[in-house]
């Protein structure tokens, strides 16, 4: 069963060795762009259950005009940028966020935009750092296209965009890390 | 040579290495730069291998039984389980008022003396208050 027509097929009718097949397959993927929009293990682990639970149950919704990869990093990618929405939205009604010494530090990730507070301390690798300030969809573009290797109008089909606005997010994204970068580095010399 | 955090040259390679370019690339373009400048030496340095790294992470997998469906348990509905109550003590209620027609209390004999008592002393002795306890 290795066409992804014959699988979806298979996924229709509740097969569940079909499902097994699906998951081994896909699972990495998913983990992967989850874990790079998302950044914590845990928030990776819920929403890759919650990706396969929605295929399972919602697999009448692939109508089998673009690829079951596609669909697969839609799902991914659409779970990830919604957790940090809601990530956003809780930590912005959180007692601790007006809290006077741990409101710089709960500020959501893109409004954090103070020099010595631009990389998080304790990460070791610059661009996971760097990456944790920038906003969902320039995050998910850069993942997407310089992680997953995928072309700006796949990424477009995957982030329900046009084109021409999937070119300005990674123009944006690559904008903003290099700024982000330059600051870690320098702070790495001196 | 400028000062280090206002090298305008760091930019540049980082965005050229952002964009794909290979390090020996950047290196052999911004080499007589590169042999004065600490920051844009770090950045070459450490840079690519930052980005590799992030491109290779190996994110840790979950057992696939995990993520297998599971079988659901029946749904509870509880508008169903309001509306089966309500018509349980509606039924009650009925079977109650039913059973009261046919149920008549067995007379108890010291009520049954106070009243003949009362009504001896109502039509025997004229001086007793009748209107009071008519009122």
């Amino acid at each position: 069963m290795t066409d992804d027509r014959q699988l979806a097929e298979a996924l229709r009718q509740k097969d569940e060795k079909a499902f097994s097949i699906f998951v081994t397959r896909f699972q990495p993927m998913v983990a992967r762009v989850i874990f790079k929009i998302t950044g914590d293990m845990n928030d990776t682990n819920d929403l890759t259950q919650d990706v396969f639970l929605t295929v399972w149950e919602q697999v009448e919704d692939f109508r089998g005009e673009a690829a079951l990869t596609t669909w697969v990093y839609q799902l991914a990618t659409n779970k990830a940028l919604n957790h940090l929405k809601w990530e956003k939205r809780r930590q912005f009604f959180s007692l601790s966020y007006w809290g006077s010494d741990t409101k710089n530090t709960s500020l959501p990730k893109s409004l954090n935009d103070a020099p010595g507070r631009l990389i998080r301390e304790d990460d070791s690798n610059a661009i996971t750092a760097a990456l944790d300030q920038l906003p969902g969809q320039q995050k998910a573009a850069f993942v997407l296209s310089k992680s997953e290797g995928l072309s700006n109008p796949e990424i477009a089909t995957i982030l329900g965009l046009s084109v021409s606005a999937v070119e300005s997010l990674n123009f944006r994204a690559k904008q903003n890390l290099t700024r982000l970068l330059k600051t870690y580095y320098q702070s790495k010399t001196t | 040579m400028k000062a280090t955090t206002q090298c305008e040259h760091t930019e540049k390679i980082i965005g050229s290495l952002l964009s794909g370019e290979s390090p020996s690339a950047v290196l052999a373009r911004h080499e007589t730069h590169l042999a004065h400048c600490p920051v844009c030496r770090t950045v070459i340095e450490q840079l690519p291998g930052d980005l590799e790294q992030w491109q290779n992470a190996e994110v840790p997998l979950l057992p696939l039984k995990s993520l297998l469906p599971q079988p659901v348990s029946e749904p509870v509905h509880y508008r169903s389980i309001v509306m089966r109550s309500v018509v349980t003590a509606a039924a009650a209620i009925v079977a109650g008022l039913l059973l009261s027609r046919f149920f008549v209390p067995e007379p108890i004999p010291e009520l049954q003396n106070i009243a003949q008592d009362y009504a001896l002393l109502v039509t025997t002795d004229n001086s007793f208050p009748v209107e009071f306890f008519n009122e």
